[in-house]
C-alpha cells in the first residue's frame, strides 16, 4: 500500500524567510502580528505612495488587519515553552510540534480571505508557522484596484455626427496607413484618447485603449492569472495585427500598454516590415519585446524609445539595463543615415538610465528586504525617498 | 485674460472665402502662432458649386458627408512665464444634407434649422450624461444653445461634448449655406497641466475665456446668400405666417 502523496498549500509558503513584519505597528505588540511576502515590495512600491493621504490610508487600513488573528493569549503558552531540557518535556514538545504541522498544515488548505481597502485587494491567512509566536496574519498578494478597471478596453476612434464627433469602440479592423496609440493604462477611453491626441499630434488617432484592470494583471514584477476582460483585450490586438499584418500601420505604445503588445505577438505568427513601433515609458519586459521586434524585422525608427521621469518605467529599464543595452547595440538591426546617429545617442541614453544608482538601489533593496531587520513599510519609504 | 495670455488676434486674421451653390462663405483664418507641434490646414479648394462629394468623409447611414474647411491648432501662452496655458483646436467643416433634408428646405427656416440640430444633440448626447455637472450639456439646459442672428438666416450655437477628455464642452456653432450645406465651427480648448507647477489659470476661467474667444471667432463670420435662395426663405416665411 503506497502513502497518497501530501498536498501542498497552495498560496503561503511554510520558508517563513519569505515573510516579514508588515511595518512597526504590526510586530506583535498590540493585536496579531501582519507580515507580508517580500516579492510583494516591487508592485506595492509602485502603486502605494506612503508620502501621500491616499497611500498612507492604505497602508493603515492594511495595519488593521491585526484584529483579525486570534488573540494572542490563547497559544502563548505552547509557542512559547520555557527552556526544560528534560526527555519527558521534549517528547512532550516533539507531540506538540506534531500536533502543530498538522493544524497548520490544515490551515494554510483553506479559503483565503480577501480584505478590500481604499484601492487595494489584499489576500490573507492566519497562521501559526515555525517560528511564530502567535498566529500571525500573512498576506500573500496584493491587487491594486482603480476606478475605472472594468471599463472595455480596444480599439476607439471618433465617430462623425452632424452635431460633432464621438470617441466610439469600434470594430473596422482596417489600419492602413493609420497611427494607432496603444495607451497605458487610464481610468477611461476619453482620458486615453486626450493622451494620443498629445501624443500623436493628430486630433483623429486611433486609440487602442487599455483599462487599469489590464495594468494589474500585467504588472512587470510578478505573474499573474489574466482575467477574462484581459485575455479578450491582448486577443483583439492579436487579431488587429493579424490583419493588418501586410498594411503600413505605426505604433505609438506608452505604459503597460508594451505589456498588452508583448503578449498580443506572441500569437500572432510572421514577421511586421511594414509596423514601426515606437515606445514612452514602457511598463514591460522591454529586453524581450525588443528582441521579439527585431526579429520579426519590424520597424524601429529613430528614437522609438522615450522615457519622461515614469518611475515604473525607469525601475524596469533598470531591472533589465544589460539585456535592453545588449539589444540595443548587436541585436537590432544597423541603422542608416539619421538613424545611426540617433540610435547611438539612444543606446547612451538608456545604458544611463538603467544604471541610474536610485534605481539599482530600489531593486537591491526589493532583492535583499527579506535578510533585513527594517519592516516592509519601513523599506518601502526609505525607497520613495531615493526617487525624490 | 487677454492681456496675460498670448494668441492669434481674430480682427487680424486673413480674410478666406468659400463659395457654394447657394451662398458665399467669408471668414477670417486666424495667422498661427509659431509654438512647437502646431497645425495650420486650410482647404485649397474654394469654389464648390456642382463639387463632387464622392472624396468627402462620409458618416452614417442617411447620406451625410462633410468636408474639412480649415483646421488650425496652436497654444496660448502666459505671456510672462510663457508657460503654455490651453491648447486650442479651430475646425471649419462644410457639412452635406441628405436628399430628404435638401428637398425639406430644413436650413432655409430658423424654426425647423434649430429643431434639426436640437434633435442631433440630443442624440449626439444620449451616452455622455451630465452625473452632476451644471456645465455639461444636456436636454435640460438645451446644450446652451443662443441664437446667432443674421441678416437672413440666424446660426445656432451649443455646447459640445466632443469626446477628446475635456473637462468642459467644446463651443459649436452651426450656419446654414442654403439647402445642402452647413457650416460647422467647433472650438476645442484644453488646460495644460504641469504635474510639478500650480496652474494660475482655472478651468472655470479658461472656460469662459475660451466661450468669449467662440464669440470674437462668430463675429468675423459672413455668409451671402444668393438672390434665388433668398427668394426661397422669404416664401418660406410666408407660408409658415
Amino acid at each position: 500500500m503506497t502513502t497518497p502523496p501530501k498536498p501542498q498549500p497552495k498560496s503561503v509558503t511554510h520558508d517563513t524567510s519569505e515573510y516579514l513584519f508588515f511595518s512597526p505597528n504590526t510586530k506583535g505588540l498590540s493585536g496579531s502580528p501582519v507580515k507580508i511576502r517580500a516579492d510583494l515590495f516591487m508592485d506595492f512600491f509602485c502603486n502605494v505612495d506612503p508620502e501621500t493621504h491616499d497611500g498612507q490610508s492604505v497602508i493603515r487600513d492594511l495595519e488593521s488587519l491585526k484584529i483579525f488573528g486570534k488573540s494572542a493569549g490563547q497559544s502563548s503558552q505552547v509557542s512559547v515553552p520555557a527552556k526544560n531540557d528534560s526527555a519527558s518535556h521534549k517528547n512532550r514538545l516533539n507531540r506538540i510540534h506534531q500536533t502543530l504541522s498538522v493544524l497548520s498544515f490544515n490551515q494554510s488548505t483553506s479559503p483565503e480571505k480577501t480584505f478590500a481597502t481604499k484601492n487595494v485587494r489584499v489576500f490573507y491567512r492566519v497562521l501559526q508557522q515555525e517560528g511564530d509566536a502567535f498566529p500571525t496574519v500573512y498576506i500573500s498578494d496584493i491587487r491594486v484596484a482603480r476606478e475605472g478597471r472594468d471599463n472595455i478596453g480596444g480599439l476607439h476612434e471618433f465617430v462623425k455626427t452632424m452635431s460633432g464627433r464621438q470617441l466610439a469602440k469600434i470594430q473596422n479592423a482596417n489600419l492602413d496607413s493609420k497611427t494607432v496609440f496603444i495607451s497605458g493604462a487610464c481610468k477611461t477611453a476619453d482620458e486615453a484618447m486626450k493622451l494620443a491626441i498629445e501624443a500623436t499630434n493628430s486630433t483623429t488617432p486611433a486609440l487602442f485603449f487599455c483599462p487599469y484592470r489590464a495594468a494589474e494583471e500585467l504588472s512587470i514584477w510578478s505573474k499573474r492569472r489574466l482575467s477574462d476582460p484581459t485575455k479578450d483585450l491582448i486577443k483583439e490586438l492579436s487579431d488587429l495585427l493579424q490583419q493588418n499584418q501586410r498594411r503600413n500601420v505605426e505604433w505609438l505604445v506608452s505604459g503597460e500598454g508594451a505589456a498588452v503588445l508583448a503578449h498580443a505577438l506572441t500569437s500572432v505568427p510572421g514577421t511586421f516590415e511594414k509596423h514601426s513601433f515606437k515606445f514612452v515609458n514602457a511598463r514591460a519586459n522591454l529586453a524581450k519585446l525588443l528582441q521579439d521586434l527585431g526579429q520579426r524585422k519590424a520597424q524601429l525608427p529613430g528614437e522609438f524609445l522615450d522615457y519622461s521621469r515614469d518611475h515604473t518605467a525607469l525601475l524596469s529599464i533598470a531591472q533589465n539595463s544589460y539585456e535592453i543595452t545588449a539589444q540595443l547595440k548587436h541585436q537590432l538591426p544597423n541603422k542608416r543615415g539619421y538613424d545611426r546617429v540617433s540610435h547611438r545617442y539612444l543606446t547612451d541614453y538608456f545604458h544611463a538610465l538603467g544604471e541610474n544608482g536610485n534605481a539599482k538601489a530600489i531593486l537591491a533593496k526589493a532583492a535583499s528586504i527579506k535578510g533585513g531587520n527594517a519592516t516592509f513599510i519601513e523599506a518601502i519609504t526609505l525607497s520613495h525617498k531615493r526617487l525624490r | 485674460m487677454n492681456d496675460h495670455l498670448t494668441g492669434p488676434q481674430f480682427m487680424e486674421g486673413d480674410l478666406v472665402s468659400f463659395v457654394f451653390d447657394e451662398s458665399q462663405l467669408t471668414f477670417r483664418a486666424p495667422k498661427v502662432p509659431y509654438n512647437t507641434d502646431t497645425i495650420d490646414e486650410i482647404c485649397r479648394e474654394r469654389d464648390f458649386r456642382n463639387v463632387d462629394t464622392t472624396s468627402w468623409d462620409h458618416f452614417g447611414d442617411e447620406g451625410h458627408c462633410s468636408k474639412e474647411l480649415l483646421m488650425q491648432t496652436w497654444n496660448y501662452e502666459d505671456i510672462i512665464s510663457h508657460d503654455n496655458i490651453a491648447h486650442v483646436v479651430l475646425k471649419i467643416e462644410v457639412l452635406k444634407h441628405s436628399d430628404s433634408e435638401f428637398a425639406n428646405c430644413l436650413s432655409l427656416n430658423n424654426l425647423t434649422f434649430r429643431d434639426y440640430f436640437l434633435a442631433s444633440l440630443k442624440a449626439h448626447h444620449a451616452n455622455s450624461p451630465p452625473n452632476g455637472r451644471v456645465y455639461w450639456p444636456s436636454e435640460e439646459n438645451n446644450f446652451f444653445t443662443k441664437t446667432i442672428p443674421g441678416d437672413v438666416l440666424d446660426g445656432l450655437q451649443a455646447q459640445v461634448d466632443l469626446g477628446g477628455g475635456e473637462k468642459y464642452p467644446a463651443p459649436s456653432a452651426f450656419f446654414p449655406l442654403g439647402r445642402r450645406y452647413t457650416l460647422r465651427v467647433s472650438f476645442n480648448f484644453g488646460s495644460l497641466h504641469y504635474p510639478d507647477r500650480k496652474n494660475p489659470y482655472s478651468d472655470e476661467l479658461l472656460h469662459q475665456f475660451k466661450l468669449n474667444l467662440f464669440d470674437d471667432f462668430l463675429s468675423h463670420i459672413r455668409i451671402e446668400y444668393t438672390p434665388e435662395t433668398i427668394a426661397i426663405i422669404e416664401k418660406l416665411k410666408e407660408e409658415q405666417f
